[in-house]
This record gives C-alpha cells, structure tokens and sequence, in this order.
C-alpha cells in the first residue's frame, strides 16, 4: 500500500513524465489498433490515426518539457568553453535572459492559438484543438517555471557567495 | 541584411550554447516577427503540425521497442549468441561487442542506446580480463555506430521524412553499409588485439550445437528486422505501424516469451523512450518553424545555385557534402545537423541526379559517425562518463576505429551500388 502511495506521489511530482508516457501509450495502442482492425473489418479506423496525432503532440511537448527539467537537451558548448571564465560566464546569462523573454513570449502566443482553436473541431473525433494547443500551453508553462527557479537559485547562490 | 537575419541568429545562438531547440525556435521566431505579410499564428502551428505527421510516429516507436527489447533481457541472449560465434578469437570480447552492436541493430534504432547498454554489461566484463577500459570505451562507441544503419533506425525516419523519401527503402539500403562498418571495426579489433595479445572469451570454438542453441533463443531478436522489413515490402503495414508492431512484439516477446517484463518495469520503460523521444522531437518542431523561412526564402534553392556554380560533379559535390557533414558533426549533434541540414541538402543532390536514397545512407552513416568524432559527440560522452575514461585516452583508442567508419562512408559515398543494391533487388 506504501509503495503505491509513494508510486503516486512520484508520478504526480513528475507530471510532465507521466502524462507524455501515458500519451505515448495512447499512442502505441491506437496505431497498433489501427492495424488490426484495417485486417478484420477490412476499413480503416481513421479515428484511430487522429486519437495517435493528438496523443502524439502531448508525448513531445511534455515530454520536453521533463527533458528540460532533466537537462537532457542537446546544446553546442564547444565555443564557449573556449572563452575565459568570466566571458562564457557572461554568454551564459546572456541566453538565459534572452530564454527569459523568449518563453513567455512563446506561452502567450500558444496561449492565444489555444484560445482562437477551441471552436475547431478536429475532423474525425470533434476534439476541440484546445486539447492540441493546450499541451504546448501546459510544456512551455513548466519550462519557464523551471528556468525562472533554476535562474534564482543560481542567482540566489551568488548573492549567499560574498565576492 | 533582413533576409540572413534568422540564419544569423541561429548560428550565432548555437555557438552561444543555447539549447540547440530553443536556438531554431528564437531564430525562427525572428523570421516570424520581421517578415511581413507572415501571421504570427503560423509560428506556433508549425510546431505542432509536424506532431501530426503519422511518419514521424515511427520515431518514437522504434526508440520504446528498443528500450522494451533491453528491459526484456534480449540483450543478454544475443550476447550469448555474439560470444559462440566470435568468442574463441583473439580479442574475443572486443569481437563481440561488435557483433552484438550489429545484432542489437536490428532492434533497437539509437546508437546511444546501445552504447549505454554495451558501456554497463560488456566494459566491466572485458576490463576484468585485461583489456584497456579506453580501448573498450573505443569499441562501444565506434561498433554503436552501426545500431542506427541496420534497420530500423530512427536516423532513416527523420531524413526519409525531411526529404520525402521512401523509408522502407532506406531501412534496406542501410543494411549492407551497417554490416560492413561491422567487418571493418572487426578488422581493426583484429589487428589491436593481436598486437596486445588480448584474450579470447571461450578457450575454443563453439559447436554449431551451441550456435544453433544460441541462434534458436535469439531467435525472437532476430527476427523483428526481418519482420520489419517483410512487412513493410508486401504492403503488410506502413514503416510507422511497422513501428508500432514492433513495440507490440518486443512487450510479447518479454512478457510471454522470456518472462522478464512486468509491469513495475513500466514506468521506467515508458520514461526513458519519452525522453529520448522528446529531445529529438523538439529539435524537429522548431526546425519546422525555421523551416518556413527557409523555403519563404527560398534558401535551399539559392544555397544550392550557389554550390552548383562551384561544381555539377557529383562527385566532387558528394565529396564536398561530407567533408561539410564531417566538420558539422565534429561541433553539432548528429541527429540536429541531420534535421537542420537535410532539407537544405536533399534538393540540391537530386537537382544533379543522384539517388535520394543513396544520398540519405550518406547522410545518416556521415552524421551518426559524428556521435565519435571530436570534439562534440554524444556517444563518446556517454561512453566516457559509464566506464569512467578519460576523453583524451578514449580519442587516441578511438582513431583507428574511426578512421576504419569513415573508409565505409567513402566506400558507400562513391560506390552507390553498396547501398542502392538491395533495395532495388527487393522494392
């Protein structure tokens, strides 16, 4: 019973893991029921394809966005570890502020996307496309949450470091 | 000035370490804000619409099969199989870690997966009998190579996507190519451990009883890229519900056959394909965004015009492509240069008649060897930082391994047949 509990709890503090697997899951079995059921009733379940696209877009920009918390995505840090310490460390805060601008910017624009969608059906399963936009909504809010926290306690880490 | 201005900032965001994602969407994003007569709404909708594509949908796919197929215990029967085949040999477990790469080709289609999984059971068991953890670092890496070109692999999709072209068929043309990188890394294992006096894993040759033992158990491996493939020429499925069959199978094979998997290994399963996934997935998205500059623009034609001018050999032009790719992969991801580059590059090469198919192997093997070449390479880190070497020891161990990769790029860069062969022989 405990470690069901702490299952949850787990699953819960990693959100953007868990849905975007849960999505990939969605995933797997409609593609895979597609197939079959093109073999036994001879149509093809063209739900099925559209239940896969959706499912798909929340798989990537969530799990981007537990990639983000993770660190795990790719950056080219050959030039700066070539620069002297306080220049690199200069380009640093320089991408992180510009990171600072470029998300909210970003969110907004989702946001206003997600909004302009919703009375878009999409065509085989009347899904409002504010299920599609909402999961680039839901990513790029955790990756700024993520970056403004990692940005203070760095900063915060600084300031506790007398020059 | 204003039409370079995206490209500019990309370079320049890259070179400044911005997370190569983030890079193309800002740069993209740039575009966006100061073109005119483009919505803004676009920006954000092609992003997304490429997670709408059902040929993408193989990514993903392959990568879980993967994950499902070393959490099924498969790995350590084709490891078996590798050991009773090449084991008595001098350097025998060098031997297998290539054989076993190539097997593990089948399955599973990241090469940083496989130098993961080779980094954790065969290092350890290889420093044990006296090899150099550099030089088995080395063989990791360099034989990881090949799990992406044998089919299926996940460098296949995206260029297939990208320049759309038949996946099916650059699934079989990178067969032949992965298997000779597997003979030439042999080659060069060969000539090391004779000269080290490595050991052999098993004091004398296995019987065929025993390879046909080993054969039978792995059979379930060794079959899906058979499966695949068959599959996929006689019309069977599509290469994405390829994909899905393919992570049905290997959660049956695991289950029911070896009865390894349960379902606590879930979550971890399903975590570390969504992942890997996302971080290529995303890097697509906002390529897709920067994408609308680029043929707003039309930057692929202009780029190609200009290279033309220079040369319409396409010899010299393919020789020119992958010493460009070379230098790219040195400092570049491979899988981000393949998304960024190959709709500059795909144009251009079938403008002077050379077959997309073969220019894809090209580009896959060029940009999947760029995981080992220096300075930036995501399969030497990952080896490095499991086994615990250093990077400059792991480089010197690596050249002659590196240096035998690339004589199979140059061997399937002017000698199409190597990859155009089978292909035409079956599709």
């Amino acid at each position: 019973m405990k470690s069901i509990a702490r299952l949850v709890a787990q699953a819960v503090r990693n959100w953007e893991l868990t849905l975007a697997g849960i999505a990939l899951l969605v995933v797997v079995v409609s593609v895979s029921f597609g197939v079959i059921s093109r073999y036994v009733t001879q149509t093809s379940a063209t739900w099925a394809t559209e239940l896969a696209s959706l499912s798909f877009t929340w798989t990537v920009f969530l799990g981007a966005a537990a990639a983000f918390r993770r660190n795990l995505h790719v950056s080219v840090d050959i030039i700066v570890r070539l620069l002297p310490a306080r220049w690199s460390a200069g380009v640093a805060w320089a991408m992180d502020v510009l990171l600072l601008v470029f998300l909210p910017y970003a969110l907004y624009l989702a946001i206003s996307i997600a909004i302009d969608s919703a009375s878009r059906p999409s065509p085989v399963l009347r899904i409002s496309f504010v299920y599609v936009y909402g999961a680039v909504v839901l990513s790029f809010a955790s990756i700024l949450v993520c970056h403004v926290l990692r940005m203070a306690s760095r900063l915060g880490h600084r300031k506790a470091q007398p020059q | 000035m204003t039409v370079a201005l995206p490209a500019l900032v990309m370079l320049g965001l890259l070179a400044a370490n911005m997370r190569v994602a983030f890079a193309i969407a800002i740069a993209a994003l740039v575009f966006f804000l100061t073109a005119q007569g483009v919505p803004l709404e676009i920006y954000i909708q092609r992003m997304v619409s490429v997670t709408h594509s059902f040929p993408l949908l193989a990514v993903p796919f392959f990568i879980l099969a993967g994950v499902i197929m070393n959490h099924a215990g498969i790995t350590k029967r084709l490891m078996a199989l590798a050991d009773s085949l090449v084991g008595h040999r001098v350097g025998g477990l060098a031997h297998v870690n290539v054989l076993l790469s190539t097997f593990m080709g089948g399955m599973s289609g990241s090469a940083n997966a496989d130098a993961a999984v080779q980094s954790k059971i065969l290092v350890p068991e290889m420093s044990k009998r006296g090899y150099d953890p550099a030089f088995s670092a080395a063989v990791t890496a360099t034989s990881s190579v090949i799990a992406p070109i044998i089919p299926p692999g996940v460098g296949m999709v995206l260029y297939g996507f990208l320049a759309d072209v038949s996946i099916g068929r650059l699934f079989l043309a990178g067969l032949v190519p992965g298997l000779l990188m597997c003979f030439a890394l042999m080659f060069v294992v060969a000539i090391v451990s004779r000269r080290r006096g490595y050991m052999p894993s098993r004091p004398t040759r296995a019987s065929w009883n025993e390879r046909g033992r080993a054969a039978w158990s792995s059979l379930w491996a060794l079959g899906l890229p058979i499966g695949i493939i068959g599959g996929i020429r006689y019309g069977i499925f599509t290469p994405t519900e390829a994909g899905a069959m393919a992570v049905v199978y290997a959660a049956f094979v695991g289950v029911v056959i070896y009865r390894e998997l349960d379902l606590r290994k879930l979550p971890a399963i399903l975590s570390e394909a969504v992942l890997a996934n996302a971080v290529v997935m995303l890097i697509i998205c906002a390529a897709q965004a920067f994408g609308f500059y680029m043929s707003w623009e039309r930057i692929p034609q202009e780029a190609g015009q200009f290279l033309l001018s220079l040369t319409d050999n396409p010899l010299v032009l393919l020789l020119v492509i992958n010493l460009f790719l070379v230098f790219v992969g040195m400092l570049v991801e491979g899988s981000a240069a393949l998304i960024l580059l190959t709709p500059l590059l795909a144009p251009l090469v079938a403008s002077i008649g050379i077959d997309p198919v073969h220019f894809g192997v090209v580009m896959v093997v060029n940009l999947t060897i760029a995981g080992v070449t220096p300075p930036v390479g995501t399969l030497i880190y990952t080896t490095c930082s499991i086994v615990g070497v250093d990077i400059a020891k792991f480089i010197r161990e690596s050249l002659p391994l590196v240096l035998a990769l690339f004589v199979v790029l140059a061997l399937v860069t002017f000698v199409p047949v190597v990859s155009l062969w089978l292909p035409n022989l079956l599709m």
